[in-house]
């Protein structure tokens, strides 16, 4: 109902905006505010309330307040290579979608997923992986840089880049959850406890 | 207030400014497309990966199409922007390109339900187009006309509420306490353990530096609107803005992907009067 209604926002504005090119004189005035009537309302709701109503969008970002103690979780994704050394993905592996985004799927939808599904989906990411690390191997760049080199525009969270890939193909994938507080991060050394959630294929049970 | 609406909306204003919020819009839009050039490619990622989200969701954004057709909507696009940034059918070619970059500016975060999609860098080219293809196609040296200033003025409010909007949000869910520097001075220190932004920890040991940029925040992202009132206050906020996001990027590791659309605050509609003057 809310993806209907956020529709019709954006439906309506384009409704508003046409209107005005069919319209002359005091009467094409009229349109245009009502045009600005109905945008500046629904900036209003959209800002106020902060109701997201893309491409009127709240800009909800950064909104929390940081502490000491404030929880980060992450999960982290790697390549498993043919001798089982893990190699930690560069964020744009699965370009176009970045590693950031991946992750919500990754914590939130994947464990929803009946068991074909979900070896369907890893074995596809698997592919992803490989295709890409073949790609950077290669001395090919990924991501915003493949057509425009350095002057590619990044997504706008900057995780660090990973340099390096395995000469051989990838065997495996797996992520792992790791949660730590800021205060806990700025410890020397740190090196949070990481939660094994997503191997992929399946280890081999013992006969 | 009437006379403010007036000057605001429909004061006489130079074609320039029109052709170059145009221009800009189109340059933006292209750049972040050439950025992303496997965007189409999502349509043959397996269903599994869309079920998070509610199903009305891409149907809002007509995603689900097969991956041969994205790929000719994608060039379509490209058409589109082209046109549009070289004035050709400026009005089909803007309404084309607004409702093509609706369509693929949602789509890389399609799997996690847009929870970022405003700061992709296409969320104001695809609006602002949309609000030109509305008015009327500028002409070269035309006479000043209040139909060159209204659209220029709501595609640089759209562009205002992008800073005004995060301090609403800052207020509604942290409270006015967000604006102080012992939060700065944390933010710093947990972006740091994602990004490893690379000055994030000398501010972080600055009290007074972080008190500094949470005013600085405060005072920027709340007067932001001011930039439609007023042409002189913009060429102000132009370079403080920039700065604002260039000690993001350093201390935080966010980028902006729509730091060239400030380019749209400019006052071209004085350049344009300028340029029209004879010279003497």
């Amino acid at each position: 109902m809310q993806e209907l209604l956020r529709f019709g926002s954006f439906a309506a504005f384009l409704f508003l905006g046409l209107r005005i090119r069919a319209r002359a004189g005091a009467e094409r005035r009229r349109a245009v505010q009502a045009l600005l009537v109905y945008v500046l309302a629904l900036l209003a709701v959209v800002g106020l309330l902060q109701w997201d109503d893309w491409p009127f969008t709240s800009h909800t970002i950064a909104v929390g307040r940081a502490r000491a103690d404030s929880r980060v979780c992450q999960t982290q994704l790697f390549g498993v290579d043919a001798r089982g050394g893990e190699w930690r993905l560069d964020p744009y592996t699965f370009t176009p979608v970045y590693d950031s985004i991946l992750q919500y799927w990754l914590e939130d939808g994947l464990p929803r997923l009946g068991t074909p599904e979900r070896e369907a989906a890893l074995a596809f990411l698997l592919a992803r992986a490989e295709e890409s690390r073949r790609r950077r191997a290669a001395g090919r760049p990924l991501g915003p840089q493949r057509l425009l080199g350095p002057a590619g525009a990044p997504y706008w969270l900057l995780l660090p880049r990973q340099p390096g890939v395995p000469p051989d193909p990838y065997a495996g994938l797996r992520a792992y959850q790791s949660c730590w507080t800021t205060e806990e991060a700025l410890r020397a050394p740190f090196s949070p406890a990481r939660r094994l959630t997503v191997e992929w294929p399946p280890p081999r049970t013992g006969a | 207030m009437r006379a403010l609406w007036q000057r605001v909306w429909f004061a006489p204003a130079h074609p320039l400014g029109l052709s170059a919020a145009r221009a800009i819009l189109c340059a933006q839009a292209l750049w972040i497309l050439l950025s992303r050039p496997d965007l189409p490619d999502l349509a043959r990622w397996p269903r599994a990966f869309f079920g998070r989200v509610s199903p009305l969701l891409p149907l809002r954004f007509g995603f689900g199409l097969p991956a041969g057709v994205e790929w000719v909507l994608f060039g379509l696009s490209f058409l589109a922007l082209l046109a549009a940034l070289c004035g050709l059918r400026p009005r089909a070619s803007c309404l084309a390109a607004g409702l093509l970059l609706y369509h693929f500016a949602p789509m890389e975060e399609m799997v996690a339900g847009l929870p970022h999609t405003a700061f992709g860098g296409l969320t104001l080219p695809a609006l602002g187009l949309c609000v030109l293809a509305f008015a009327p196609a500028p002409r070269w040296r035309g006479a000043p006309s209040d139909d060159y200033r209204w659209p220029v003025a709501l595609i640089q409010l759209l562009l205002a509420c992008g800073y005004l909007f995060p301090t609403l949000a800052k207020l509604r869910f942290a409270g006015p306490l967000w604006f102080t520097g012992e939060n700065i001075h944390y933010y710093l220190l947990g972006n740091f353990t994602v990004t490893g932004a690379p000055l994030a920890l000398a501010l972080a040991a600055h009290p007074l530096l972080c008190r500094a940029v949470a005013l600085g925040t405060l005072a920027l992202e709340a007067s932001a609107p001011l930039v439609v009132v007023s042409a002189r206050f913009a060429l102000f906020f132009v370079p403080a803005a920039l700065l604002f996001h260039t000690g993001i990027v350093l201390a935080i590791g966010y980028f902006f992907p729509s730091l060239p659309l400030l380019l749209l605050l400019l006052d071209w509609d004085g350049l344009g009067r300028a340029l029209d003057r004879p010279a003497p």
